[in-house]
């Protein structure tokens, strides 16, 4: 299988604290791959370094064998490379199909001077995208809230229209911060249905997740991060077992 | 009688101009979310552009386009360093800046008159007959502002007006969405600022006359009352603001006849009035005028 994300050393301090302490891991594409590790681990941070929204103090990222770790956040969404939010960021006073048709890159209608002198072109674009978004709207069972605001929306709601407002970037990767956290177990289900059906066609997911249980069901490999490292990575099975994985979530007792 | 139809064309005409200068300031912060304490400056700018390349020799239909230019320029020669700060310490930058320029048109004499100010300049629609002119200045403000409107709305309602309001929302959704946000938040200074520009220099025509006391930073609040009047991110509301606005100043002009108080008294009275009916618009219909009420509710 062929790496699609690599994370090389990864470093980074704030102020004397270290979050990520030389960090090296790969996502192969075409998988759910799973980040899992006790709070403070760095997985936020780390999630926050691949997207751009921090730079690191050393390491490298590549991503589908480009160096990335110094592009801004935009840049790395054109690469093909998006993100979620831990605490869902709807665009509140935006309707529904609005967060979406905001999405997809490069638009004519972006620039400042095409909306006025060209408007036809820019016209016939919104209608590509509405159609997109409106197929997306669908498949994720939105359809009847596309003229309400996002801020309307339910918890559960707003992690699905984050996950479509991905999707209409045409990501080749999506990293998802745990966008189970908060939603009731038939909404999981189904949103773990929609990411194993849209992994079948080819998306490539990085999670950061509590839910260890789900993680055991969606993944085929699980890093584990404890202290800003990865201190065990393997098939579900295997990390369920392993030693310093359970010392890292329960606490190493110390006899004696 | 007092109120005669001079006195209503110089009413409309002010509140023309006006209602441009908030369009501008609601561009920014209605639609994009930037604190800007310092939408008077690029009012000055552009006006002070316009008049000295006049007197430079420059013909005044060009010398317009280039003060606009300029006063755009302006807006985003600030932005550049000054957007990496957020929010409120942008406003300080602003309104700092907006003081450096009136301070320097009080005291660059050799370029600005100083205190005395700039008159002798050209002024469009000349060849309009002098008891004309008040109506032709009239129908040209009030064209301008169809015009800016318009503009404004075609782009609001485009995909880039989308994205500005993504940031209004939430930049850290627009950048992991793939939009250079720094790039979108100079852009609408850089348009706002051209706005307030041309309301700078319509503002200069109708004076015929330039005074760096025109621009205090009491102006830019006056925007920022005829935004929030209206309802921020409203630009039909921002119009109806700036009505309501010059016309409650228009009258309490007057007064001065039929009031027992002196007029500098009244001066501040005027702002205490206004400041009041902000409090209570603010309780009872906190989304201004023609503001969307639903949206306000998504606040949390």
């Amino acid at each position: 299988m062929d790496t699609i994300l690599s994370v090389k050393n990864l470093k980074k301090t704030f102020d004397g604290i270290t979050a990520v302490d030389g960090c090296t891991l790969d996502v192969e594409k075409g998988t759910i791959t799973g980040l899992i590790g006790p709070n403070g681990a760095g997985k936020t941070t780390l999630f926050n370094i691949i997207t751009g929204f921090y730079k690191p103090d050393s390491g490298e990222i590549v991503f589908k064998n480009k160096k990335i770790d110094q592009l801004p956040t935009y840049k790395i969404t054109h690469q093909g490379l998006v993100r979620t939010f831990q605490i869902t960021k709807a665009l509140n006073r935006m309707k529904v199909i609005e967060n979406l048709m905001l999405s997809p890159k490069k638009q004519t209608g972006e620039s400042l001077i095409w909306p006025i002198f060209n408007p036809k072109k820019v016209g016939k674009e919104e209608e590509e995208i509405r159609d997109k978004a409106m197929e997306l709207l669908e498949f994720f069972d939105l359809m009847e809230l596309k003229d309400e605001y996002a801020g309307a929306l339910s918890g559960g709601q707003k992690k699905l229209l984050e996950l479509a407002r991905a999707l209409m970037t045409d990501p080749d990767m999506i990293l998802l911060d745990e966008v189970f956290a908060g939603v009731n177990p038939t909404l999981s289900n189904k949103l773990l249905d929609y990411i194993k059906e849209l992994r079948d066609d080819g998306v490539t997911f990085f999670l950061i997740e509590h839910d260890i249980p789900l993680v055991m069901e969606a993944c085929q490999e699980v890093y584990v991060m404890s202290e800003g490292k990865v201190i065990a990575k393997g098939e579900p099975e295997e990390i369920k077992n392993d030693q310093k994985v359970l010392d890292a979530y329960l606490g190493v007792v110390h006899e004696g | 009688m007092a109120i005669g139809i001079s006195y209503i064309i110089s009413l409309l005409i002010l509140f023309g101009i006006y209602a441009i200068f908030a369009l501008g300031l609601n561009l920014e912060w209605g639609f994009t979310g930037i604190l800007n304490f310092g939408h008077v400056a690029f009012f000055g700018i552009g006006a002070y552009s316009t008049v000295i390349l006049n007197q430079m020799g420059v013909p005044i239909y060009i010398a317009i386009v280039a003060g606009i230019i300029i006063a755009g320029l302006f807006g985003v020669l600030v932005a550049l360093p000054a957007m990496r700060l957020r929010g409120d310490y942008f406003a300080i930058v602003t309104i700092g800046f907006s003081e450096i320029v009136r301070y320097f048109m009080l005291n660059e004499e050799w370029l600005t008159g100083g205190p005395l100010g700039l008159r002798d300049f050209d002024i469009p629609l000349s060849f309009v007959p002098s008891q004309y002119y008040n109506i032709a200045m009239l129908i040209l403000v009030l064209a301008l502002l169809a015009l800016t409107y318009l503009i404004l709305k075609a782009l609001i309602n485009s995909p880039w007006g989308r994205v500005l309001k993504s940031i209004r929302e939430d930049e850290d959704v627009s950048k992991a969405l793939g939009k250079n946000v720094f790039r979108y938040k100079i852009q609408s200074i850089a348009l706002g600022s051209a706005i307030a520009g041309l309301a700078g220099i319509l503002l200069a025509f109708n004076h015929k006359y330039l005074n760096p006391n025109y621009y205090m930073p009491l102006i830019t609040f006056y925007a920022w009352i005829i935004v929030i009047l209206g309802g921020s991110g409203n630009n039909k509301g921002t119009i109806l603001g700036a009505l309501i606005f010059w016309t409650f100043m228009s009258l309490t002009r007057f007064s001065p006849g039929y009031l027992p108080i002196s007029s500098t008294d009244l001066g501040a009275l005027r702002m205490v009035i206004i400041g009041l009916l902000l409090i209570v618009l603010m309780m009872y219909k906190p989304e201004g005028l023609l503001g969307n009420k639903e949206e306000l509710k998504l606040d949390i």
